[in-house]
């Protein structure tokens, strides 16, 4: 039989390598032969890994193997790291004489954002990688593995993007490699890679010298160089060290969720079961499953679920349209954009990406789902286990639910084989709420579908209120517009055109930055109160805001146990057993309340802590007695002694930037005491009408509920019959909600 | 701004000039051209799409269209999008003729120019443009191929090699959406995302390498920081970094020049001293002003 890897003879010995795309199935496979086939079949198996994450990654392997005849999918190790690149070594001095702190004590948003150093990184089991099935093979056969890279290396990050030709099936990998490797080579390489080269080639010296005949597979882009250094005399042979087995704490095993697994399982996870079906029978010459044919299996099904009546019954429900038009227009631009990526199949990344691109919504999230149904690894059958998943955020960002709970660690960045697999946000709410069902409840929260609805309002009021006298007169042309330009017209037929001109609203000259400026926004929903009407306010914990915090020391000083308040209300508080829920006269709100807590956290660091007003007692409760004191303070003001519609304005004034945007009621008059409070203070008031929102949406905004919440991060998430009990869906007005208030923050 | 003349049905027109674009290189945003290029790609009876460009201003739109054009070798002609575009300015308009034996001269837009050479039509911020407007796209946009011009009473088709993209703004999209009929037609809709900052610091080094004399990397470092003091709303986009590193240069130039000698507005150079004060004079002047607003 014709060897599928690369033969390279050094003296007397035989070294097999299967230079591969990590986790490309075609590698993983090259592997399998070599290691099946009589007449080829190595000695020993060396892969490029760290000697002691080699051991561990076979240890659990030959735990796994017991138990499971298919690897599990997906598990991961997370491994430590501690190394910062040595080419930051500057940067990191200058920062910490600049802080005056020791890189240990600093935060890991700015070791991260300046070093380039994560604390953690991902090694996916995936059995479709060359080097997982490589360490498989050995572990069941019990042929000694080596790991022969370094154990630990810092990446600069500085490497070009390798635009590799994926390979055919049916290619023969000397033909692929020799071109791919030499064409990688070409690229830049990171400063630690010459050292990894390096010590790679001179273990695998060694081993060949004890074993006569190793399969060695590593990633592609290393191959050419740790060739040219295999060949070259002065690279002697180094000792490869035995490990010892890596402490628990440098080492963890996690469950890699779906919304993380896409990226690390071949074209898409479909191939999986076939894989192992081969595997099983041990053929060297059984065929490998045509992922063309599966792919046009799973936009079969995709497509029959998106045009089923059912389908379209609830597109149609939702105002989205369908046609079979769609179905061509997605296809050919897959294919296109396919053979533009160098893709003979595409992969569920360029699907996605294409549906995305060409079709509604819908039919991207019944195409992730018909991709990701798959027989996932579950929580319980790795109770010792983390779980590993998506975060919405994207990026490096993740989510690790453990035991202790639910936190976001930053990995470095994974380089998956294709583009990176963008999953529908809906798909990873899912995988995140699935793991809550279990989680305990963390106390009221207010119900995010008011909040966003009051963040995207008060968004169009400061719009609103800066463009309400912005008409220009245009010639009349079908539509009367906004009536009829009286002044215009007659100048026009002064000067003999005869033209009718009518009055047209321009777009507000008003950018996303200055949205957010316009903040506090004051809302007053009626002219008269109830009689049990009293002040409110809603609090945010320093508890849950301080993790995010860049600068701890200064989150401490100004926020300490003191509390943020987003929102000031006149109103009363109806409660019922299962929630609670504010009816206001009218409210303050001081920046969008629909952040994050990281966004929260990021608002108060840019503004300085001084555009909300911090509540200095530990008081929960609805009464605002910090609040008033602060205003007298400031002011001079006693709140008392005003109208509630006043007061509101008057809690509202010394935390605005320049402006603050009042949404009242047709005729609404602010009082002489206002205005002079205001010139004090040099800000100007912008009033807008609540005519500008529909009746239902203000009755929607006058009533805020407060739930039990299951998490908190990144996003609040309630049990389903709080939806049932408050009569909308938690994911509500999430689309309304402008781009600069869901994007505040959020770049890498 | 008319060249050839052309006929349509024994009328005379004069055609629009293409752009000659500028030859710069691109960084990065390899995978946004090849959605591009894929759109236009048709095989058999595949029709060509016309993809829509959504980004925020200054994050490189206009410069991958320029890149894709000259990729496909194709001559590209831009279409600016306004709010006084009535839809029979995207096709042709009349004016008075400098030749004295005809009273009028049609002129065809930058579109149908395209249309009729064969040529790539970019129209940018189509966002800004009237719904009622756009109403004649629907015909060229679908497998019909052509637009009626009432101007010219005739019907106009598109040359098979003729190809559309379009780009609007994410806040023009917000505030007024496309029309549905328009929004259906221009698939694929690519979104054109800040540029991480790796691309950004490449970008920096391209246009200021060779002109700074001081560390560029920790100038890069205090522009990152300062823009993420001032501006966490959004990372900068090239529009944004270009601007305020060449104006740190020039206020660089004008403290270099020399105050015995009348000031030189052009050629004058002598960037040696480009340091952090510079870049800080800078980036508080630019942001005076709200970053990323409108172009």
């Amino acid at each position: 039989m014709k060897n599928d890897a690369v033969v390279l003879k050094i003296g007397p010995a035989i070294l097999q390598v299967v230079p591969a795309i990590h986790y490309r199935l075609f590698f993983a496979r090259a592997v399998h032969r070599v290691c099946i086939s009589s007449k080829h079949r190595p000695a020993a198996i060396a892969v490029e890994l760290g000697p002691e994450t080699a051991a561990s990654v076979a240890l659990w392997i030959r735990e796994l193997a017991c138990q499971h005849k298919a690897l599990p999918v997906l598990l991961g190790l997370l491994i430590k790291n501690r190394l910062i690149p040595a080419g930051f070594r500057d940067r990191a001095e200058c920062l910490q004489k600049q802080s005056c702190r020791d890189l240990s004590e600093m935060d890991g948003d700015i070791l991260r954002e300046r070093l380039n150093f994560y604390p953690e990184r991902l090694l996916p089991l995936s059995p479709t990688d060359s080097i997982i099935e490589a360490i498989r093979f050995a572990v069941v056969n019990g042929l000694p593995v080596y790991g022969v890279d370094l154990e630990e290396s810092a990446d600069d990050d500085d490497q070009d993007e390798h635009v590799f030709q994926q390979p055919v099936y049916g290619q023969p990998l000397n033909a692929f490699s020799g071109e791919a490797a030499g064409y990688a080579a070409l690229h830049a390489h990171g400063e630690a890679d010459h050292r990894r080269e390096y010590a790679m080639a001179s273990r695998l010296k060694t081993l060949l010298d004890r074993h006569g005949n190793v399969l060695f597979t590593c990633g592609l882009a290393h191959w050419k160089r740790i060739e040219a250094l295999l060949q070259h005399p002065d690279v002697r042979p180094a000792p490869v060290p035995v490990p010892v087995g890596r402490s628990s704490t440098d080492c963890r095993r996690e469950i890699v969720g779906p919304s993380l697994a896409v990226r690390f399982l071949d074209l898409f996870p479909a191939v999986i079961p076939s894989w192992e079906k081969v595997r099983a029978a041990r053929r060297c010459k059984m065929p490998l499953p045509d992922p063309n044919s599966l792919l046009e299996k799973i936009l079969g099904k995709s497509f029959q679920k998106f045009f089923s009546r059912d389908g379209i019954r609830q597109r149609s429900a939702e105002g989205q349209t369908a046609s079979p038009d769609m179905i061509r227009r997605f296809s050919g631009y897959l294919n296109s954009l396919a053979l533009l990526e160098h893709y003979p199949v595409p992969d569920m990344a360029l699907a996605l990406s294409a549906a995305r691109e060409t079709m509604d919504p819908a039919f991207v999230n019944t195409l992730a789902g018909v991709f990701m149904d798959f027989p996932w690894v579950k929580p319980a059958d790795f109770p010792d286990c983390g779980y590993l998943t998506g975060s919405l955020g994207g990026g490096d960002r993740m989510t690790l639910v453990t035991d202790a709970g639910k936190e976001e660690i930053s990995v470095r960045p994974l380089k998956p084989a294709g583009q990176d697999v963008l999953i529908p946000e809906e798909i990873i709410e899912k995988e995140i709420r699935s793991l809550n069902r279990h989680t305990s409840l963390l106390g009221d929260f207010s119900w995010l579908p008011w909040d966003r609805l009051i963040t995207a309002s008060s968004i169009k009021a400061i719009a609103a209120s800066r463009q309400g006298s912005q008409h220009r007169a245009v010639i009349i042309d079908n539509s009367i517009l906004d009536g009829l330009d009286v002044k215009a017209t007659l100048r026009s037929h002064s000067r003999c055109e005869n033209k009718i001109y009518v009055r047209e609203r321009t777009i507000a000259d008003i950018t996303p930055g200055d949205s957010l400026h316009g903040f506090p926004v004051v809302w007053i929903f009626t002219d008269t109160a109830d009689h049990d009407d009293s002040w409110r306010k809603q609090v945010f914990t320093s508890r849950h805001l301080r993790p995010h915090a860049r600068n701890k020391r200064r989150f401490d000083r100004l926020l300490g146990n003191s509390h943020m308040i987003p929102i000031v209300g006149y109103g009363r508080r109806a409660k019922d057993e299962r929630m609670t829920c504010d009816l206001f006269s009218g409210l303050v709100i001081y920046h969008p309340t629909c952040f994050t807590n990281r966004q929260h956290t990021l608002w108060l660091e840019h503004t300085g802590y001084r555009r909300a007003p911090i509540c200095p007692d530990d008081d929960f409760s609805g009464e605002v007695d910090g609040l008033k004191a602060i205003i007298r303070d400031r002011l001079g003001v006693n709140i008392e002694a005003h109208d509630w519609k006043m007061g509101l304005i008057i809690y509202a004034l010394p935390f605005a930037d320049g402006s603050l945007t009042v949404v009242g009621p047709d005729g609404f008059q602010l009082d002489e005491t206002v205005l002079g409070l205001a010139r004090r203070l040099n800000i100007t008031i912008h009033q807008t009408s609540l005519n500008h929102f529909s009746i239902g949406d203000c009755q929607r905004l006058a009533r805020c509920h407060f739930a039990p919440c299951t998490t908190l991060e990144p996003v609040c998430r309630y049990a389903k019959d709080v939806e049932q009990a408050i009569g909308e869906s938690q994911d509500a007005y999430a689309r309304i909600v402008p781009r600069q208030v869901t994007d505040f923050g959020m770049w890498p | 701004m008319s060249e050839a003349i052309t006929t349509i049905n024994d009328k005379s027109v004069r055609l629009g000039l293409p752009v000659a674009t500028p030859n710069v290189d691109i960084v990065g945003r390899q995978h946004e051209m090849n959605k591009i290029l894929a759109a236009w790609m048709c095989r058999g009876a595949d029709m060509a799409l016309s993809p829509l460009l959504v980004g925020a201003p200054g994050v490189g739109k206009n410069r991958i269209v320029y890149a894709c054009s000259r990729l496909c070798a194709n001559v590209l002609y831009i279409f600016q999008g306004h709010e006084d575009i009535t839809a029979e300015d995207l096709i042709c308009s009349i004016r008075i003729s400098d030749d004295r034996k005809k009273q009028m001269d049609y002129t065809l837009s930058s579109l149908v120019s395209a249309m009729i050479k064969g040529g790539i039509c970019f129209i940018d911020e189509i966002g800004k443009i009237r719904p009622r407007a756009l109403a004649p796209l629907a015909s060229l946009l679908d497998e019909r191929r052509y637009l009626d011009s009432t101007l010219l009473g005739e019907r106009i088709y598109a040359h098979s090699a003729f190809r559309l993209v379009a780009a609007t703004n994410v806040s023009d999209l917000e505030r007024s959406r496309l029309p549905d009929f328009i929004l259906s037609r221009l698939r694929p809709v690519i979104t054109i995302g800040y540029p991480d900052r790796k691309e950004i610091d490449a970008i920096i080094n391209n246009h200021f390498a060779q002109k700074i004399d001081y560390g560029l990397s920790a100038l890069l470092d205090l522009f990152w920081d300062l823009w993420r003091d001032s501006c966490p709303e959004h990372p900068p986009t090239p529009r944004d970094s270009l601007q305020i590193f060449g104006y740190a240069r020039k206020l660089a130039d004008f403290e270099a020049a020399d105050s015995g000698q009348p000031l030189r507005l052009e050629g004058q150079a002598n960037g040696d001293v480009f340091t952090k004060e510079h870049l800080i004079r800078a980036f508080t002047t630019f942001h005076d002003f709200p970053a990323g607003g409108e172009a």
